[in-house]
Formats: structure tokens, sequence, C-alpha cells
């Protein structure tokens, strides 16, 4: 590991007045358990750390305006005991699976989302959930999609002034009579059956309306150079009918979205093949929690 | 930098750098029950608690720990006696631990407390789901985690309610079980992921034992007795090779080749000499040029001469280069970036096939080489063997039915969570010491001393506790890196491997593609069986000629065919050498051997058990290959004395309920349910065997001496790496001299102060070297006996007038009434005497202590010191049997193969100790279930490992575990003292092929290469 200096910023605005100050080789650091293995490796030799431990802004998990906003350094182990989580389904599922349970102590939401990982567990479902993502830096606060967030492996639209503050999910109520229900699902495949990299992982959201599919949104991991959302076949299933004959064709045209490799782990065609048994899947178990 | 944090319930303040982990800074001050198993926090031995909360300290900067309150296992409980002094004794969870048997090398026990104790302060009553989930971030490579997860629920003192015959469990919710078991908290998450079912490890992890008549009665032989070592390492006390730090102390670091075929053309070193805190940079201009064998045997060597400690020429990537020393890790790290190397490319073989093959690259070509056998480097040949008994050609003309076919078995790593790791220094004698975790300490010496030019009495080698090894530290790896640096700079040197360079440079199993070809008569009867096998060494033909010789002479001696022909190719390519590996070529003969079976047996409606038990070996019988080869040495005719394989095969079938279970695949493999239409359930056997030593070669000595009070230090070269030998050794010794365990003080090794032992290999410790404790003990005994006869007698003689002050007069209900010592016989013979119960008894029921005797001979009169040596060699290795049973789901829609079950019914022998033993049982099937569906180790097209770490490698966590149900069929085996045979490489052989075995009962189709992941398994139910 190279020599950096380690800053460990109280407020959020002595944060980014450092990464303000500081030329690209700056970088923020969450939890660790990405950047320490990154340093290590020697794949990111920065001159200086900004440690956001003791940045308080960017701790908690609140609901307002029919969001919740995420906290950056939120932690994983958090999303699956705070029950403000209880309607993301496929953030919880994902959540635990997601490395093992002390990694989970540690590692942070933003610090999955900034790896930008093909592969991220946590990438998928927020996809699918039409997170949206808060970046702060001094000069401005500016909210995107997260779909618009993830250039390319480990290429985010974060410039190196900027943090991740909060991920926000829209807040949807099965109890609200106004709104329609709605569910997601998440599932990993790996070389076993949790705590492995993945081959493919796949995250839905349904919104239900009587028997249709009222919207959906179906997004993969690990099978394309960023996580990507599979639109095409969301427009097979979006305001149909729930059917046998409709949820194959979805699953079959998500296989052809996808642009998986080939390495030593799995070959492309079964990783296709996998994303066609997944979607189906993970669509059939969004829709039996209704 | 300035830290304050609050360690251990003390507030603390302690000098940092920015870049330190929490790991190191911790370790740096004097907390060693943290340990480093890996780098990237996916091995959890680094486990500490922060404010309550465990994390990974490898992860995490310790600058990051700035006002938290850390807790590590040093906080936890100490031993309650402490001379005047009493503590509260150890936590709950210390003592579970120890009673359980959890603790094996005891290297992750630190971890996995601190864990369990995050988990139970949170939640004082979790269910067995809920611990093993908690469990899951600390890997622990010797368990199987049977045994820590009912330590965990022993600690919670509750009575668990037997879940009796548990039968074939409902489906389980093969990818979406039901999550409230899973998550810690009370909101249900529908559908949590995990391949979690009902586990319910019964009350008791003693496995069932069965019991043959002839097996004698003792009283600490044969009892799930505490290991000797488990109170320290509960307590994490320094007690492995790296918890040590001294004065002065330099870390090494190695420069790898980048390429995996390359003559090194120039190599600059004056930049990384002139680094400040640089102390030396080696390379092979600066090493004398002595060629060797890493591999740990007995000399001489059974193998080719092929290596030097640093050469022109690399062979593999990951080949040494360099060497360098200095004040830190990152200056060392630094200090390899300024080493400047110029290569000459040479093209690289990479696949074994290609070895042979005329115009291949020759990858030894350098004048030292030393041919073992029919190593024919020039051919790339490491070592051929060859052997046949009758004649198989003509047998397969007699055959009604003859099966060929070709089986892949991978490349695996035996990764132990202690990494290799040595310290060396100069002692004030001018002697070289090197502590070492190692399995072979006096052939370390041995091999070590031309490699260093120093005599082996300049060298001691001192073997602490050792964190598992399973093989990888049957070799001397990295002990010249350190010990050539401390005779550079005259300064005690650390050398440990990352977790990368373990998987990078260490060694592995042999990969092999194997070509089976049987002939049978229709009834059955086999009448030829052909196994030719190509096996990869690697670079380096370190254990080449014996493993793959073992792979014939193991698994081709089971079925007792009159025509039997193995030979094998092992072949040099440009990748990382091969090594042992527990099993030690077996693993990978019996997956073809067992799969091939289960064919025949299938193609010609016979039952596959009874087509096994028809023709394996049984008692009585020579066993077939141990006439025809013998780890390269004179092989000697052996016959069988014992074999319980059919009590085996029957009691695992009654088990995994095999009669209800196995059928002819139909569509009743579907499980009964319409929600699950693409699962299918299946039970596979596998019939195996071992062997116990090797004959006439191995050698383990063992003294035994008296102290004041009647305790005993047994000193063994013995190698206990985590499997218990030690305990199992003092057993034996305990038995003999009629004392509590407690009483042997078992100290290994040092090869200083300790007997001669081959080390840990072979499955030979109990055996060999517990013959050399059995032989010492009764030596020991003797002369107590000859002590207490003389005193029972002068006593008699006195009439009641005695040298003993405070003899006591005993009266077990056994004896009869103090008789007037008048009518005693005027002298006692040593044989008369007998030692029970820490005392030495005469037959009219008078005793004296140990204490008493011990004084008397050391004290009082005719003075000298109760003590002996002994050693011992077996004239034969009497194979243990067992069959292991596998219980499969396999999706057939995705390929996965969730195993279920895992039976394992085993002849070892006599059990010395039940707990110790099902542990190796338990541990050494997790490993075999790793070959079977997820390890590999894989390299790209130019040789370059694609294993990085143990995500890229995964090895199975406490909440991936099928059931593991352990049965011994006890057999006594007359070559031994207490009867006892091998247990602790038999466990890796017959999982895989059960498995794949189960996948074709299951779903009908054949995998012919392990490990079968799921895209193997899809592909083949896609054909």
């Amino acid at each position: 590991m190279r020599e950096f200096d380690l800053l460990q910023p109280k407020t959020l605005n002595d944060a980014l007045e450092a990464l303000a100050q500081n030329n690209a080789t700056i970088r923020p650091l969450g939890g660790g358990t990405d950047m320490l293995v990154d340093l290590r490796a020697r794949r990111v030799q920065p001159d200086t750390l900004v440690a956001l431990q003791g940045v308080n802004e960017l701790r908690g998990v609140t609901r307002a305006n029919g969001h919740l906003h995420v906290g950056a350094s939120t932690t994983i182990a958090e999303i699956l005991k705070n029950p403000l989580f209880a309607p993301f389904n496929a953030l919880r599922q994902a959540a635990s699976v997601f490395a093992n349970p002390m990694i989970r102590n540690s590692a942070t939401i933003a610090g999955n989302i900034g790896s930008a990982s093909p592969a991220g567990d946590m990438l998928p479902p927020l996809l699918a959930l039409n997170a949206q993502i808060e970046l702060v830096s001094r000069n401005e606060t500016r909210v995107m999609p997260l779909s618009e967030f993830f250039l390319g492996p480990r290429k985010t639209a974060k410039r190196a002034d900027e943090l991740i503050s909060s991920i926000q999910l829209l807040v949807t109520s099965n109890q609200s009579p106004v709104s329609n229900p709605q569910s997601s699902a998440f599932y990993k495949l790996g070389l076993r059956q949790a705590d492995a990299i993945s081959l493919v992982s796949v995250a839905v959201w349904l919104e239900r309306d009587g028997e249709k599919i009222r919207d959906v949104r179906i997004a993969l991991g690990a099978v394309a150079p960023r996580p990507m959302r599979a639109t095409r076949a969301e427009e097979i299933l979006r305001g149909q009918i729930f059917s046998e004959t409709n949820l194959k064709e979805s699953a079959r045209i998500a296989s052809t979205e996808c642009s998986p490799i080939s390495d030593l782990r799995a070959s492309a065609d079964y990783r296709r093949r996998m994303i066609a048994v997944y979607v189906r899947r993970m669509i059939e178990q969004a829709w039996q929690h209704f | 930098m300035n830290l304050s944090l609050t360690i251990n319930h003390e507030i603390q303040e302690i000098e940092i750098q920015p870049r330190e982990t929490l790991l190191r800074a911790l370790r740096r001050n004097g907390y060693f029950g943290v340990k480093h198993g890996c780098e990237n926090g996916e091995c959890g031995a680094c486990a500490v608690l922060i404010d309550g909360v465990p994390m990974n300290s490898c992860v995490m900067l310790a600058a990051q720990a700035e006002e938290k309150n850390i807790t590590t296992i040093e906080a936890l409980g100490q031993v309650e006696e402490q001379g005047w002094k009493r503590t509260e004794g150890l936590d709950p969870l210390q003592n579970a631990f120890i009673e359980t048997g959890a603790i094996q090398c005891g290297y992750c026990t630190p971890a996995l407390i601190l864990a369990a104790k995050a988990l139970l302060e949170k939640n004082p009553q979790p269910n067995e789901n809920k611990v093993r989930e908690a469990l899951s971030g600390v890997l622990c490579r010797c368990t199987g985690y049977v045994k820590p997860v009912e330590a965990v629920m022993q600690a919670i003192r509750e009575p668990r309610v037997e879940t009796g015959d548990l039968g074939i469990p409902v489906p389980l919710e093969f990818f979406q079980p039901p999550s409230s078991e899973i998550s810690y908290d009370e909101t249900p998450i529908s559908s949590l992921q995990s391949p979690i079912s009902n586990l319910h490890t019964p009350v008791s992890t003693l496995p069932q034992m069965l019991v043959a008549p002839t097996i004698p009665q003792t009283s600490i032989v044969g009892k799930p007795e505490k290991k000797v070592d488990a109170q320290k390492l509960a307590q994490g006390k320094p007690a492995f090779t790296d918890d040590i730090e001294l004065r002065g102390m330099l870390y090494a670091k190695v420069l790898f080749s980048p390429v995996a075929h390359a003559r090194i053309k120039r190599i600059d070193v004056a930049q990384a000499r002139a680094l400040p805190g640089v102390h030396a940079v080696l390379t092979h201009h600066d090493l004398p040029r002595v060629v060797y064998s890493t591999a740990g045997q007995s000399d001489p060597i059974p193998g080719p001469l092929d290596m030097f400690s640093l050469d022109d020429k690399v062979r593999f990537v990951g080949d040494r280069v360099a060497f360098v020393a200095a004040e830190s890790e990152e200056i060392a790290e630094r200090a390899l970036e300024l080493i400047a190397v110029e290569y000459e490319e040479l093209p690289a073989l990479i696949d074994m096939r290609d070895a042979m093959k005329a115009d291949a690259i020759r990858i030894h070509d350098e004048a030292e080489y030393v041919n073992f056998g029919e190593s024919d480097p020039s051919k790339n040949i490491a070592a051929e063997i060859e052997f046949e008994l009758g004649n198989v050609a003509q047998g397969f003309a007699q055959a009604d039915f003859v099966l060929e076919d070709e089986y892949i078995v991978p490349k695996v790593q035996q990764v132990s969570i202690e990494p290799h790791v040595v310290v060396t220094y100069w002692d004030e004698d001018d002697r070289l010491v090197i502590r070492t975790s190692t399995q072979v300490p006096f052939h370390a010496r041995r091999i070590l001393a031309p490699v260093l030019q120093l005599p082996p009495k300049r060298i001691r080698v001192i073997k602490p506790r050792i964190g598992g090894g399973f093989g990888g530290k049957q070799e001397v790896l990295i002990e010249d890196v350190a010990a050539h640096l401390t005779i550079a700079t005259g300064r005690p040197v650390r050398y440990e491997y990352t977790r990368r360079e373990e998987f990078e440079n260490a060694r592995s199993r042999h990969p092999m593609r194997v070509r089976m070809k049987t002939g049978v008569l229709r009834d059955g009867t086999m009448v030829a069986n052909e196994m030719y096998a190509l096996s990869d060494t690697g670079a380096y033909g370190c254990h080449a000629v014996t493993v793959t010789g073992n792979t014939g002479q193991k698994c081709m001696g089971l079925y007792n065919a009159p025509n039997i022909k193995f030979h094998a190719h092992i072949v040099y390519t440009n990748t990382p050498p091969a090594g042992a590996f527990r099993g030690y070529g077996v693993p990978q003969g019996f997956f073809p051997l067992e799969v091939h079976m289960e064919k025949i047996a299938r193609h010609l409606g016979l039952d596959p058990l009874e087509f096994r038990l028809k023709n394996a070996v049984k008692a009585g019988d020579e066993l077939p290959t141990s006439k025809a080869w013998s780890e390269g040495r004179e092989p000697h005719p052996e016959v069988i004395e014992t074999c319980g394989l059919a009590e085996c095969v029957s009691e695992g079938a009654r088990a995994i309920q095999w009669r209800s279970l196995q059928s002819p695949v139909s569509d009743s493999k579907r499980l009964e349910t319409r929600d699950y239409p693409h699962l299918r359930r299946g039970v596979g056997v596998a019939c195996v065997m071992q062997g116990t030593a090797i004959p006439y070669l191995d050698m383990g000595g063992a003294s035994i001496k008296i102290n004041d009070d009647g305790s005993f230090n047994l000193l063994v070269g013995a190698t206990d790496l985590g499997t218990g030998s030690d305990t199992v050794l003092a057993q034996l010794a305990a038995e003999i001299l009629g004392v509590p365990i407690d009483d042997i003080l078992v100290y290994s090794s040092d090869t200083d102060f300790t007997p001669f032992d081959k080390g840990a290999y072979a499955s030979s410790t109990t055996y060999i070297s517990g013959g050399a404790v059995v032989k010492a003990a009764e030596q020991v005994a003797q002369q107590i006996k000859a002590r207490a006869a003389q005193i029972f007698s002068d006593w008699a003689e006195k009439h009641g007038e005695t040298d003993i002050p405070r003899t006591e007069f005993a009266q077990p209900e056994t004896f009869p009434l103090i008789p007037d010592p008048r009518t005693l016989p005027p002298a006692l013979r040593p044989n008369d005497i007998v030692l029970r119960d820490q005392r030495a008894w005469a037959p009219d029921g008078r005793s004296l202590s140990l204490a008493e005797i011990a004084l008397s001979t050391l004290h009082h009169r005719d003075q000298f010191q109760i003590m002996a040596v002994a050693s011992y060699v077996s004239p034969k290795s009497p194979p243990p049997f067992a069959a292991q049973f596998a219980q499969v789901l396999v999706d057939t829609e995705t390929g996965q193969v969730t195993v279920e079950k895992l039976v394992m019914a085993v002849d070892s022998g006599v059990i010395v100790n039940p707990a110790t033993a099902s542990g190796q049982i338990e541990g050494g099937m997790t490993q075999a279930l790793g070959y079977a569906v997820c390890e590999e180790m894989l390299y790209d097209a130019r040789g370059q490992s694609v294993i990085r770490s143990l995500g890229d490698y995964k090895i199975f966590a406490a909440n991936e575990m099928p059931e593991l149900q352990t049965i011994f069929v006890q057999t006594f085996e007359p070559s031994h003292p207490f009867g006892l045979k091998a247990v602790a490489e038999i466990p890796m052989d017959g999982v895989a092929p059960a498995v794949a075995n189960a996948v074709y009962d299951a779903c009908g189709v054949w995998l012919n290469e392990i490990p079968l992941t799921p895209e193997r398994v899809w592909r083949a139910l896609k054909k």
C-alpha cells in the first residue's frame, strides 16, 4: 500500500472543501471494505483519502415527502435491520447475500455504488427501484436517476470534487388505498448460493393493477459493462395481463438485451440463459408476494 | 499520527501510520488473538468487535477506529486459577468451544467466538440458522462448522429439543427459502436468498460408534477428551508462528515472475538496495546454486531435484526472482518496484496435454537436475509409473462388458486459514533458528541445510501452533527466503504469504486427466481394471512420483480384480507446482473409479452397493497393489487384517435412507410439489480406502519423563497442525500411565528438544507417533512399577515402618480389606503393580501416588529420572475403509447442485478420541465437498492465475453447509497396540464421486468432470 494523507473531517462542508481543494488524486473513504482492497492491489493510488465516517450529515435514513432518504454512510447491515426498508424487498434480499455478515457491518451503500462494479450486488435492486442519487460538491447539489450514474466498469458520473450524499427511493405503501400494490425481488446466481461473486444477478419491481402488471422494471447485473435495465423486456409486460406466455417472452427478450462476456467462470451463453431463467422466476416471485 | 480508542475496556493512545490497518495496529500492540488470514475481509480471522459489532480489522484503517470501543478475544475471559489469584474464568462461549471439540487448529477460533458473542449480546436465544448466519463471516477450513455451531448452541444453555428422525425434509425453498429464519431483525424479508435449509445439528455432535467385540476396555482411549491445546486457543494466546516480535526484525518480500516461462537476461537491484530502510536484496547472483526439492519427505527424497532458491530462469507466473528484507513491509514492497528485470520470454506450456508433444518447449534444462526413477526432463516428464498385476488384455478379452471413459479432476488448494509464515534469527550460539508453520520440522532442517550451506547441527527448527496445513505445509516452501535474508543481514526476518501469494505461489492438488477401462462378467465380477493418469505437477516435481503413485496404489487396490494395470505420466507445465494435499493423489483416483463403478452397475442393472462389495477387498485378502508400488521405494506385500467396508456400506445406506430414495431414474425424482417442477433429488455412494502411514519408512519418536508431582512431560516430534494429534498422543500415554490427560504435558515440536518424527502426513501420526508414545509410556510405567514394588516390599519387610511419610491406604471397592502386613509376601514384582487413578496399586490394595513415587526417585533414595524414549516404525500400512453417501437437489433449469446431506461410515479401527476423529471427518468431508462442487484453480492462456482471493475461490461457510453425519465402524487392527488405523485423509476421497453419482440418480446425466459447477451440470442436462 502506497503512502497517503488521511483527512478525517467532522462536517460535510469540511469534507467538500477538502475535495474541492485537492486535485484528482483525492478519494473519499467510506467503510473501507472495497477501498482497502483496491489500495493494496494498487488499483487506486490516491495521495489523500477523506474518511467520511465522522460526517454526520451523511448518516441516517429518513422518510419525508414520499421518499426514503438513505444517507451515504448507511451500512448494508442497516438495510437489513431498519424497518423503513421493509417495502424494498429486492434491496433487502440483495443486502442479505452481500459478501458476509461482518463486511455488511462496515460496507456502505455509497461505497458499493461508488465502486460501480458491473457485478455490484446492490446496484440491480436500486435500478429496479428507480433510485435517485444525490451528489454534492462545494458549489452545487445535483440529483440524477441512478441509471444515468453508471458510465462503465468502475466509471461513474461523479466528479472528483463530489460526494454521494444520499440515495432516494420513492416510498409506496401497500396499505395505502390510492396507490397500486408494488413488489420487488432479487436473485444472485453464484458458484454457490451465498457469498459469492455473481455470475448473473436479476432484480425486478412490479406494480399491480388487478390481473395486470401496471408497471415493471427489470435490472440485470454482471451481464454488461455496467448494471443495466432490460427496457425491452419490460415493454413486453407493461400494462399486460400477468401470463406465462408474456413472462417467457419477456425473459427471452431480457436475455437478448444483455451483453455478458465469457470467462473462466461461465460462458456468455450460460449467463444469457440464466438471465432468462431468473427474470422469469423473479417476476413470478414478486407477483406471488402481492 | 496518534489514535485514541478503547481496547478491551482500557482507554489507550497509540501511535499509528495513516495507511496502517486496524489489524496491523492491534497486533503491533500485542493483541495477537486478532489473526491475519487474508487482506480482503473474506476469511474473517481478523474479526474484532467495534462498539459491539463484529467487523474485519483487515479492511479498516486503524484511524477509522478513533474513539471507538474495540473488543478482542483477550477481553473475554481467562483461566480461573492463576496461582494465588482467581479470575472470573473463561467466558461460557470459550468453555463451550473447548468442551464440544469446536477447536481444531484454533486460528479462526477467536473470530468465531467474537462473532458468536456479538450475536448472543443482541439475541440471547438465536436458532441454529441465526447462529450459522452469524458465524458465516468467519471461514474455518478444519471443522465443517458442526462443532462450532454446537458450541454456540450449548453456550445458550437452553436444553435443545432433539428433532428426532428428520427423514427427508419437505421440499425446501431451494432458491427462495422463507426469510424470517435468517434476518437478524424482526421485519421479515420475503424470499431471502440463502441455501439454508433447516439444519438441526443434533444435541450431541459426537459420532455414532459401532464397537467390535474385540476392542479391550480402556478408560481414556475412546473418550472424547478435551483437546490439550484448546484452552490456550480459546483465549487467543500468542501461540502461532507470527505471534512474536523480535528486536530489529526485518520484513521479507519476494519479487515474483510476471511471465510463465523466461530467462532472466538482466536484473538490476541498485535502486532497490539504495532505498532507505532496505537491508538486503538478493538475486540468483548472490546465492549458492544448490539444487533441491521442497517436498517434505524422508531421505532420500523420492522425486527429482529440480529447484533452486533463486534461479536465472523462471518457470511459472509467480516463480521467484528476488528477495528483499526491509524495515517494514511497505518499504520492502517499494523496493520490489525498484528492481528492474529484463526477461527473455520463452514459449509457455500451460496445458498438460501439450507437455509430452515432440515440439514442446523443455522446462527443465538445468545441468544440476537430478533424476529420480523414470523422470525425463527432456520430455517434460517428472515421473512415470507403471505396474501391471496379471494381464489386463487377457482380462478384457474374457469380459462380458468393458467400459472405457475419461475423467477430469481440477487443481485445488489446501487453503489453511493461517498462511505460510516463518521467522528466522541467529541465536547466541550462531545457530540459525527457524520458527515456522510447518508439518515437517525435521525434514525442513535436513532439506534446508545444504541450501543454506549450514550443517544441520547449526539449524534449529521450531514448530509452534499451526493454523492448518492439509499438506500445504508438508513443503519447505518459504523458510529458505527468510533464512537467506537472515544470513545476509544478520537480523531476524519475518516472511508471510498474503492470501493472493498463497493462490499464486503456494502448492496445490495435482490436477489429472484419468482414463478408466474396466471389464466385468455378466454377474458383476470384475475381471480387469485399468487406469491411466496424466498428472500435472506444474513447474517443479515436488511430490510428483508419490502423489500419483498413490492414485494407483490406493484406488486400484480397492477392487480385487485378477488383472489390474496402472500407468501414469506426471508432466511439467509452466503453472504453479502442485504438491501434497490431504488425500495425496487418492481423491483424484476415486472420482474416476467410483463414477465408473456406478456406470457399470447401472448399465448391468446391478445394485450399486452389492456390485461394489462383491469386488472389494476383504479382511484376509492380500492388498493387490501393495506388492506393486510403495512410495517410489521397495514394495512389500501386505495382507489386510481388518476391513469393515461391508458394515460401513450398510450403516451408511441406512443413515441416508438409501433404499427408499435410490431408484431408477424417472419422474419419481421430481419433488412432490407442483411449485418446484425443475427440482430433482437423488442419492449417490462411493466406496473408498486410504492407507495408514508409509510402511518400513515412516518413523516417529517420543520421550516421556516424570515430574515432582507425578505429572509427565511428553515430548514428540509429531506435528499437530490442528488435527488434535497432541491430544490423542496424550490420551495414549495417559491410558498406560493411569493418569488423567491433564497430567500429560505435551510439547511438539522442536528439532533441539523433541525426538525425530517424520512429520504430519500420510495419515500416520496416531498410528506411528502413537506407537512410539505407547512404547515410551510402557517403559516409563515399568520404571514406576519397579519403584512402587520396591517401596511396597521394603514396607512389608519393615513391618509397618515406611520411608513414605504420606502413604494413604485407599480402599476402593474392588480391593479386599487391607491385609495384615505380616502376612504380605516378602517382595512384589513390578508386573504385580497396576497404575490407575494417578496411583500405583499393589494387588493387596495398598497404593502410592505417582507424586510419592516421583519424589522417591527424584529426591529420596537411589535417585534417578523416570523417563524413556522410544520410536516406532511399522511394517504395515493398514487401510481404513469407508462408504460415503450424498443426497443432492438439482435445479434442472440452472444446473445448480445443492448437496443436502453427506454421510460417511468409516472403519478407522479403534477411535482414540471420537470428538477429534469426527472433527477430522466433518472437516475432511467439507473440503471434499468444495472439490466436488465449487473449488477450482483456473489459469488464463498465459498461465496467470485468475484466482487471487477467497472471493474468487470460495470455500464453504457455516450457513452453506449440508447436514453431515459420521459413523465409526470400529475394528481392532492387530498391527497396533491399541488397534487403530488412520482417520485424517479418507474423508477427502469419496464425496466428489458420491455427489456426481447422486446427480445422475437425480436427473440421469453423467458428469465426468468436477467441480460440478452450475454451467457444467446445465450443459450435461442440455445434451
